[in-house]
Formats: C-alpha cells, structure tokens, sequence
C-alpha cells in the first residue's frame, strides 16, 4: 500500500478480509486495525460465520485421513484414546483420568470479579442419566478410606452442604453431590483452585450424582458453579458450593 | 442395540474441552462430526483430492494442538474449522501460481453453474436453506462471493475477472453476506449447529 487507509476505507475491507480476499498488505492493515477495534471484529466475525454458511456441506469424512491424524497424535493422547476410526466406534467404555494441565492461554485475561480459567477437562457425559454411577460411587468409597486420602465438604453460602469429595493422593478425585437438577440447558461445573489459578475439573451435568474427576497437587479447594450446557471457558458465576480439601 | 460412540452426546464445546485433555475420542467425535464439511470445503477450494485430504488432516491437527484457538464466543466449532482450513487452503492456492491459473479458468466456470452443495443427510436441512437463499442473491453478489470464497480470489482479482469496479466488487461482497446472514437468521439458522 502507498498511504494510509482512513477508518471508513478498512471497514469497507472487512466482508472481503472475513473472505480470506485482501492481499497481503491489505490483510495487514486491516488486522492491526482489528486489534484495536472490538466492534469491527464482532462485525468480521458475523461475516465469517455467514460465509462459513456456504460451505455448510455434508459428505463422509476422506478415507485414510483418519488414521494419518491417529498417528500424528498418538504421542499425545491421553490412554484412554480411541483406536477405531471415528466413524466405526462403538465401545462404550468408562471414561478415563484425563491427562493435566494443558493450559488456556486465552483464559487468562478474564476480568471477572470470579474468574474461573478452563484448564480443560473431561465430560461426565453420564452423570446426567446415572449409568456411570454405580461403579463410580463404589470407587469412591474406597477412596474416601484410601491412606491420605484428603476431603473437602461443599457448602453453600449458607452453610448447606451440597458436595462432598475426596482426593486421593494420585490426584484421582470424586465428587459426590446432592446438588439439585438444573434447567434444560445448564450444567453444573466444578473448577480446582490454586495458587497459580482456577482450572475446571469437569462438567458435571444436569443433575450429578456421584462422578469422578482429576485434580493436580496443588489444588487446594474446589467450586461448583452452574453455567450453560457444555460448560463455559470463563465463569461469571459465583459458585453454588465451595469447600477446602483438607 | 445401537451403541453411542463415546462423547456422542456431548457438544462441541465440550468436546473442544475434552481435547485440551488430550482426549482422543473426543477428538474423533469432532472429527466425525466436521471432517465432511472441512473436506468438502477443501475439495471445492483445491480440487485435488489428495490436497483437500491433506488440508483436512492440517486443519484437525492444528485443533488437537491449539484447542485454545476455539472460542465459542465467534462462532460454532464447525465455522472455526471452516474458517481455518479456508484460510490455509487459499495461502496454498496463492502459493501455487500453475494451479492458480488453473483454477481462475475453473471458478470462471463455477459462477455461471447452478449454486451446487453436497448433501449429507446431517446437513440437508441447512443446505437446502443456503442454496435457497444463496439463489435470492443478485447474480453479481453470488459470484462475487462465489470467486472469492470458493475460488481464493482477492477481490481485486474478483474484480479483474468479471470486469468491474473494485469497490463495486467490495459493495456486492459486503451486501451479499449480509443478506446471506440476515435471511438464514430469519430460518433460525445462525451458524451454531450446535449438536446435542
């Protein structure tokens, strides 16, 4: 570019950048304008979802892509990964501790008075329907009794306690709740608290019972918070129920 | 008795989520649920089958190494990876100048046919609703648009190619999306396709 383009002119530019369609130059400009600027992203970001709409195509995944990709990440995948192409899986199986601490730097900045930072987490994708919680509940009795084992109860600001869990010393959590159903819609969500930070250890569902979840050293108190369903990167949220692990 | 995969019933988010765990059925269930649209995307855009594979084998490693990149905030799972594997499949189209000129002579050809998606019963439903709305664009709108998105075009080559003013060019492009959004949001399509 041989001069400075005025606002007006960039914000023309947008629905072309929202379409990969400024050359080099252009594209520059108009990101170092972004970064600055929060409306005209809200405004590329409207555009690339319609765009996005245009390639709304269906169709079976390419052949072989699949087991190219499972190799590639094979030194990174927790156990408990599958092995079976995606469209063939069929074992149903229990989930698995998940692997620690892969950390959401853009969680960081979150300017909440309670800001809750994802640290990933695994579903308890059955804690709804209660199919998981027979053996779940069982091994949580053996952990609660389990050599230093640690507990936290978690109470609401009233004093109710709504949660109880224990924590053996592998960092093998459960927690088990009484906690009320939610709305359709909302889950329950549990974060780990730490000096260095508030991870999520876990969406919970509707109406948890008794569920298991991976807390790392450090953790020092756990929280409930209810949020949408899916869980939430950043938690506005004051808890419903916090507690100590003693 | 049909069993679910695991994480058939978790959201994209979640699944998102449970990738940051490195959770490999997780990310198999994001696969199964993506990977058709991305490679569908990236066929249109590369035409090389081999090329379309390889962006869609990009763009998924790219998910399972920086899933903090997804914020659900801009958009579906399913726009991200759009989005992503759209701009990395139009830097390799401009990198390959023998197969840019190749396919400027392919998208001159694309405009003038019929607005064409592949079906996937999953996706029926909201394609059928794009090709509609897609078609109540002018003819100017829905090539522009069309050369740019599918062809990798800069819309000053859009430009070049259908012979009209550069700021005629932007004004389609702008005005197209903006009536591709404001009619699918009046369907109740907003681009979430939030599964579950």
């Amino acid at each position: 570019m041989d001069r400075e383009l005025t606002p007006e002119e960039i914000t023309e530019l947008l629905p072309a950048y929202a379409l990969d369609a400024l050359d080099d130059d252009e594209r520059a400009l108009v990101e170092a304008y972004l970064a600055s600027n929060a409306a005209a992203r809200d405004e590329v970001d409207e555009f690339r979802v319609a765009a996005s709409m245009l390639a709304h195509a269906g169709g079976p995944p390419p052949e072989g892509v699949w087991e190219r990709l499972e190799s590639a990440i094979a030194e990174t995948a927790s156990p408990e990964r599958t092995t079976a192409p995606p469209d063939m899986l069929s074992a149903r199986r229990e989930a698995a501790a998940p692997r620690p601490d892969r950390r959401w730097q853009w969680l960081a900045a979150a300017a909440a008075v309670v800001a809750l930072v994802f640290g990933g987490l695994w579903i308890a994708a059955r804690s709804d329907s209660g199919t998981a919680t027979t053996d779940t509940a069982a091994l949580a009795r053996q952990a609660a009794t389990a050599p230093g084992a640690r507990h936290a109860a978690l109470t609401d600001a009233g004093g109710n306690t709504l949660a109880t869990a224990v924590v053996t010393r592998d960092g093998t959590g459960y927690l088990t709740s009484k906690l009320p159903p939610v709305a359709p819609g909302q889950t329950y969500q549990l974060w780990g608290v730490s000096r260095s930070g508030t991870i999520s250890l876990g969406v919970l569902g509707r109406a948890p019972k008794t569920i298991a979840f991976k807390a790392a050293a450090p953790t020092q108190s756990l929280a409930i918070t209810t949020e949408v369903a899916g869980g939430v990167p950043v938690s506005r949220n004051a808890p419903d129920a916090v507690g100590d692990i003693t | 008795m049909a069993v679910d995969p695991p994480y058939a019933r978790t959201d994209d988010v979640g699944l998102v989520i449970a990738i940051a765990r490195y959770n490999g059925d997780a990310f198999a269930e994001a696969y199964r649920r993506h990977a058709g649209a991305v490679f569908a995307l990236a066929q249109r855009l590369l035409w090389e089958r081999a090329l379309a594979e390889e962006l869609v084998q990009e763009t998924f490693l790219r998910l399972w190494e920086h899933p903090d990149r997804f914020d659900q905030a801009r958009g579906s799972l399913r726009s991200f990876l759009l989005m992503d594997a759209h701009a990395r499949g139009v830097d390799r189209i401009r990198s390959d100048s023998r197969r840019r000129e190749r396919e400027e002579r392919t998208a001159r050809a694309a405009v003038v046919a019929d607005y064409d998606l592949d079906l996937e019963a999953y996706d029926l439903d909201v394609a059928e609703q794009v090709r509609e709305v897609m078609a109540t664009l002018t003819d100017g709108e829905r090539r522009a648009i069309e050369l740019a998105y599918f062809g990798g075009h800069t819309y000053r080559e859009v430009a070049r190619i259908l012979a009209e003013p550069e700021g005629t060019i932007k004004s389609r492009i702008r005005t197209g999306l903006m009536r591709l959004r404001t009619q699918l949001l009046d369907r109740g399509i907003d681009g979430s396709w939030i599964v579950n």
